[in-house]
């Protein structure tokens, strides 16, 4: 439930910010909401990062390469050394995702930092 | 430990975004700031254009006299209804802006020397060639022209502000995808841009001379060996204006006078300018009612320019109470450059005939302010050219204006001697000459559009005309320096008042022919006229496209639109048909293998036609190019003389048919004497071996032999066209040639206009009307242009006179 609201919130809130904001915004987006989730292995905040980020790019990236019937994703494939439409698809993902990751894990850690697991634990519970 | 894997995490997350925010370079590799690029609310996805499904928008145009609309057809052509010229011509400049907004600012920012700004050191050579080229200068003069005409310029300018209402209601994620790639935005439009594009143009077509070529040849060959192997008039040629059209007016004053045409002598090794692409030319003709099915005019015309992508051309419609027209512009240039209107078609061949020589001026001084002009001391002009450079200092250069033109190159070898530039392009055009694209529009007969022509400036163009009620004509549209004999074919002494060209030719002494007896008129480049035309000229003309054009048409008889098609795509050489027989005949005899007696067969059951499926193609060329050299073994491999001329291809063929017995047919190299048939035999024993690896391949044909990708602008793979196999030749109608591996010359757009009760009209080129890369629409024509096909052109009378399905509507209001 936990993973499911920072995935959710994170996303949700880099949707909105990215309308005004350089793409940057995700990873300011993705840290302040990790300031608010502490897990037991910090990589549960980075994979919810990592999938709202992902899925927020690869996701509006997809609407938009089925309008255009693929042909921009082909040339940009060519571009990138023949990676394919596929590859800009995944590349797009794994950007956003990483980066929207580290920001969440970055977030945690700090809040880690502040307040030590033990207490953390007392509160949640 | 906490505290340092928060801090490495930190560390991490900053030092990628940071990365990720700005643009890196690796060695010669670089590459635009990755998080940018990808990010899909702003970067390369934004470009993605979907396909329109009927779409209606509404844009603001400040400064239209009425509301206006475009209807887009399924090819994306745009048609515009607009309330006048000046509304049309605004309604034009946005949706060109719309759809080639990156190709028309980095065309004038290429003419202007302004590359480096925004790409950075790789281009400042680029830049400081235009410059010291004078295109900025030239594209400044036309612009006083220009300002001189009140009506005109408000013309122009409702062109730019459409350009510039687009720009401001674009946002950066709409910028075109070279602008995200390359890392720069767009700039506003101005005249003076339309004038850079035409200069471009003007470059493109009017700037080719051999000057210096033609000095070195003369100065080794001497006078008689000069003449022998390279005449002026190729006799079989028939020229533009049909031979023995009579003048009614004389020489001009003192024509025949060759004072001022006194060649040089003195060896040259290196060009002031690299050349202008050889293969550029063009067809046009058009048909009496007399000659067709329909008994009605027929136009056609084939500009053949260098093909890149975005297309060179952008078709559109423009419509208004006054006057409907239809055709190709110029992205950055408003009204049409070839097209058709209600009562008239136009098209257009580029003339060829030399308007920039090369003038040797004398220093005066050491600094090289002044140089001897009728012994006087004759101060030059300096123009400080400024050039900008991304991430690099400012560069700086001083260019030197002579009376003949600009000094663009340095020669440290003769420190008292420079060339001069004299071009024509480089003159302030006497009247606004964009209003002979503006009377076209408007034009109501053939005699109306002559008229309206001879505003128009440079390039000279051969005209091609026909309208409704029957009338054709061909004239030559632009104008033309008035030269002393052989004036301008050698680099001259830049002395003094003598030397100068003497004027322009009055335009009413320009040639043209209106309605000739024959029921049709055509020109391919070739020689204007035949030699009886009072004034001299030289140039670069084109010896085997007019000769078919006019001997096909002559022989034509009730023809259509279908025939005008197959016409226009003809791969047939009549350099093949002259060359080949007499090649074949001279190999007769010799002893030859079982593969070369196969090769032989092919080659003999040939029609001379340059067709993707054919073999001899490949066979005929290889063992020309073969023969070629060994004829001409003198001019190759001679050291330090890179810079002489090569004999023309119709020379060549003459040679073969009626000079067996010069010493030319010697090869140096052997110690025996050639005949024609000792080179021709050789020449073919070295085309078997030379093709022997291509020839065992299945499937191997003329279609992959001549195989290429249309490039796009800035030379990125990625945005290339696919492989096309059209076949086609340099010497053939379907003109399309390949220069060096990556460059492609041919028929950037075909066009056949029916003008009958009904027009109808046909057209097709090699790409697509949207200039981005990643829209369904920016090669969308390349199978039919490769196939041969066209497209039937929607010459629409109002928004709501649809025969095929609409994409997308837009009305403009103020």
């Amino acid at each position: 439930m936990k993973f499911f609201s920072q995935f959710l919130i994170t996303g949700m809130l880099a949707c909105s910010l990215q309308l005004f904001f350089p793409w940057w915004a995700l990873v300011g987006v993705a840290f302040v909401v990790g300031l608010f989730y502490s897990y037991r292995h910090s990589f549960s905040s980075f994979l919810a990062g990592f999938l709202a980020g992902g899925l927020l790019w690869s996701g509006y990236a997809l609407y938009l390469n089925w309008l255009n019937m693929g042909v921009l994703a082909g040339r940009m494939g060519d571009l990138f050394q023949g990676i394919g439409s596929t590859g800009i698809l995944i590349a797009t993902a794994l950007i956003a995702g990483i980066m929207c990751g580290l920001g969440a894990l970055t977030g945690s850690l700090l809040r880690r930092t502040i307040f030590p697991p033990k207490d953390l634990d007392a509160v949640q519970s | 430990m906490r505290l340092l894997k928060f801090a490495i995490a930190l560390l991490l997350t900053g030092g990628l975004t940071w990365l990720l925010s700005n643009p890196l370079q690796f060695g010669e590799k670089r590459f635009p700031a990755l998080g940018h690029l990808f990010n899909p609310f702003t970067g390369f996805w934004q470009n993605a254009d979907p396909v329109p499904q009927g779409e209606e928008d509404l844009f603001r145009l400040p400064g239209l006299t009425a509301p206006a609309e475009v209807v887009y057809d399924e090819r994306l052509v745009p048609h515009i209804f607009a309330e006048n010229l000046r509304d049309a011509l605004a309604v034009q400049g946005f949706i060109v802006a719309q759809h080639r907004l990156w190709q028309m600012d980095i065309m004038a920012r290429r003419a202007a020397g302004r590359l480096s700004e925004v790409l950075g050191p790789a281009t400042l050579e680029i830049d400081r060639r235009q410059r010291r080229m004078g295109l900025p200068y030239a594209a400044e003069q036309t612009l006083a022209t220009w300002q001189e005409s009140t009506l005109g310029m408000e013309l122009l300018e409702a062109y730019s502000d459409g350009v510039n209402a687009y720009l401001r209601q674009l946002s950066p994620k709409d910028y075109p995808l070279e602008y995200k790639l390359m890392g720069y935005g767009p700039e506003a439009w101005s005249p003076l841009k339309t004038a850079l594009v035409m200069k471009v143009m003007a470059a493109t077509l009017c700037a080719r001379e051999d000057d210096l070529e033609a000095t070195n040849s003369l100065e080794q060959l001497g006078r008689e060996a000069f003449d022998y192997l390279f005449p002026e008039y190729n006799p079989k040629q028939t020229p533009v204006i049909p031979a023995g059209t009579v003048w009614n007016f004389g020489p001009a004053a003192d024509s025949t006078d060759q004072s001022g045409a006194e060649g040089l002598s003195g060896f040259y090794r290196s060009r002031p300018l690299p050349k202008p692409s050889e293969f550029l030319g063009s067809n046009n003709w058009a048909l009496a009612g007399s000659k067709t099915a329909d008994g009605a005019p027929i136009l056609c015309n084939d500009p053949h320019l260098e093909l890149t992508l975005p297309a060179i051309w952008y078709e559109v419609q423009l419509h208004t109470p006054e006057f409907n027209a239809y055709g190709v512009c110029l992205p950055g240039v408003p009204a049409l450059m070839i097209g058709f209107n209600e009562q008239v078609a136009w098209g257009l061949t580029n003339v060829g005939q030399d308007v920039l020589d090369w003038y040797r001026l004398e220093w005066a001084d050491e600094a090289r302010t002044a140089y001897y002009f009728d012994g006087k001391e004759e101060p030059v002009q300096f123009r400080a050219e400024t050039i900008q450079v991304k991430g690099a200092r400012t560069v700086y250069d001083t260019v030197r204006y002579t009376r003949f033109g600009p000094i663009v190159y340095e020669d440290p070898e003769r420190p008292q001697h420079n060339l001069a530039m004299r071009w024509l392009a480089h003159d302030r055009p006497d009247d606004f000459d964009l209003n002979a694209a503006f009377k076209l529009l408007q034009a109501g007969s053939v005699e109306e559009a002559i008229d309206g022509s001879m505003f128009h400036w440079t390039p000279a163009m051969n005209m091609a005309l026909a309208d409704r009620s029957g009338d054709i004509a061909l004239r030559i549209m632009g104008h033309l320096p008035i030269k002393e004999q052989e004036q301008g074919r050698f680099v001259q002494e830049g002395a003094g008042l003598g030397s100068l060209w003497e004027g322009l030719i009055p335009q009413k002494e320009m040639p043209q022919v209106v309605n000739p007896a024959s029921g049709f008129v055509a020109s391919a480049n070739q020689r204007t006229t035949d030699s009886s035309y009072p004034y001299y000229y030289n140039g670069h003309f084109d010896d085997y496209r007019g000769r078919l054009l006019n001997r096909l048409l002559s022989r034509t008889q009730n023809v259509g639109v279908r025939d005008m098609m197959s016409l226009q795509t003809s791969n047939y050489s009549i350099q093949a048909e002259e060359a080949l027989p007499r090649m074949l005949e001279l190999l007769a005899g010799e002893e030859l293998n079982t593969i070369q007696e196969g090769l032989v067969r092919i080659l003999s059951d040939w029609d001379f036609r340059f067709d993707p499926e054919q073999t001899a193609p490949i066979l005929f060329e290889e063992w020309w190019n073969a023969l070629y050299r060994n004829l001409w073994d003198e001019f190759y491999g001679q050291s330090g003389s890179p810079l002489i001329l090569y004999p023309e291809t119709w020379r060549t063929v003459e040679m073969l048919s009626e000079q067996p017995h010069s010493v030319y047919w010697d090869d140096l190299s052997t110690p025996e004497r050639e005949d024609p048939a000792a080179i021709v035999r050789r020449s073919f024993r070295q085309m078997a071996k030379e093709l022997r690896p291509y020839l065992d391949k299945v499937d191997y044909h003329w279609g992959q032999h001549h195989a290429f990708q249309i490039r796009h602008l800035s030379r990125l793979p990625a945005f290339a066209s696919r492989t096309l196999r059209p076949g086609g030749y340099s010497q053939a109608l379907n003109a399309v040639r390949l220069v060096g591996s990556e460059k492609v010359t041919g028929p950037s757009w075909r066009m056949i206009v029916e003008m009958g009760p009904e027009i109808k009209a046909y057209g097709v080129f090699p790409g697509g009307q949207s200039g981005n890369p990643g829209s369904p629409f920016y090669d969308n024509m390349l199978d039919e242009w490769e196939e041969g096909k066209y497209f039937e052109l929607q010459f629409m009378a109002s928004p709501s006179d649809t025969r095929q399905r609409v994409l997308r509507r837009e009305r403009f209001i103020k």
